[in-house]
């Protein structure tokens, strides 16, 4: 037996253990992922209120509602309050005419019959 | 989960996976566990010999991992590096405690005996080699495992195991030299002259 042959014979068994590796004993895979699992770090702020409004699909919703609102806030409709006045950034005189407006309007609808009673 | 891109080598690749799952992709991790888990275990088992020590060695290198994950730096090792080095490092441990505590280090006889007999005929190639591995002292044992079987380039075995270059050199061929030595006693002593050995 020569000193060569002792070296191929290792390599021999080098090839045999790279290709016949231990097998992973049955529930570890699971048990690894249950614990990358417990360990998910927790979602980034954004993605959280993201969740919380029902993901992005309901986003485009949220978007028009929010500047409808605003829109109404700004330039409101005939017989819609005043918000400022509401809060009370803005003088009594605006609600008078406000008022008058409601009371010009509900006079339009009576001349058409929609405040009749039925029967 | 969406395809990584061809080009990406695999450092990238890692970090890439790792950010996925730190914002909450559980894919990524299956893909990062599929990868490194069965390397993790089989590492583990080769050095300590004992299937049940490597089942907790692997898990516990994959645990840390995944804490890691929210603070992984991108520019640092490998996570595959990572993991070995962990694993490498646990079984060091493991190997001390088995030490300290007076058992054998290595449960497989070192003599040629009757048990010895019986194993090296009906045994494989892998598992005289096996056998061989566990009499190594543990650097050595670490080193020849993963530059021969697991296949690792010097300089990542130097990473895995905080040596330089040099010493992972000086340890796969003192390593090898043992290896060799040691199949060849076993075989002389048992009258073998066939190669199954």
């Amino acid at each position: 037996m020569t000193q060569s042959d002792n070296a191929f014979d290792l390599e021999a068994a080098f090839d045999a253990a790279r290709n016949a590796p231990p097998q992973m004993p049955i529930g570890l895979s699971a048990r690894i992922l249950a614990d990358a699992e417990a360990n998910l770090p927790p979602a980034p702020l954004l993605q959280r209120l993201m969740a919380a409004i029902g993901g992005t699909a309901s986003l485009g919703g949220l978007v028009t509602a929010t500047m409808v609102g605003l829109w109404i806030g700004v330039a409101p409709p005939n017989g819609v309050g005043d918000p400022l006045e509401l809060v009370g950034l803005r003088g009594n005189a605006q609600v008078v005419e406000t008022d008058t407006d409601v009371d010009e309007a509900f006079l339009n609808l009576s001349a058409i019959g929609w405040d009749s009673e039925e029967g | 989960m969406k395809d990584l891109p061809e080009h990406m080598d695999a450092r990238a690749e890692d970090a890439q996976l790792m950010a996925r799952y730190a914002a909450g992709d559980m894919a990524a991790a299956r893909v990062l566990s599929a990868r490194l888990s069965p390397r993790a275990y089989a590492h583990a088992y080769r050095v300590l010999g004992d299937s049940a020590e490597a089942e907790d060695v692997a898990q516990e290198a994959l645990l840390r991992l995944w804490k890691q994950a929210a603070k992984w730096d991108a520019g640092r090792a490998q996570a595959s590096t990572w993991v070995y080095r962990v694993v490498a490092n646990l079984c060091t441990d493991r190997l001390r405690k088995r030490r300290e505590s007076g058992l054998d280090e290595v449960d497989v006889p070192a003599d040629p005996s009757a048990g010895v007999e019986a194993r090296m005929q009906d045994a494989a190639r892998y598992d005289a080699l096996q056998a061989a591995l566990l009499r190594l002292p543990e650097r050595q044992r670490q080193a020849v495992i993963l530059r021969h079987i697991e296949g690792l380039a010097n300089p990542e075995i130097a990473e895995i195991l905080d040596v330089g270059v040099e010493a992972v050199e000086s340890l796969t061929a003192r390593g090898k030299r043992a290896l060799t030595a040691d199949l060849a006693a076993q075989r002389d002593a048992l009258g073998y002259d066939d190669d199954t050995v």
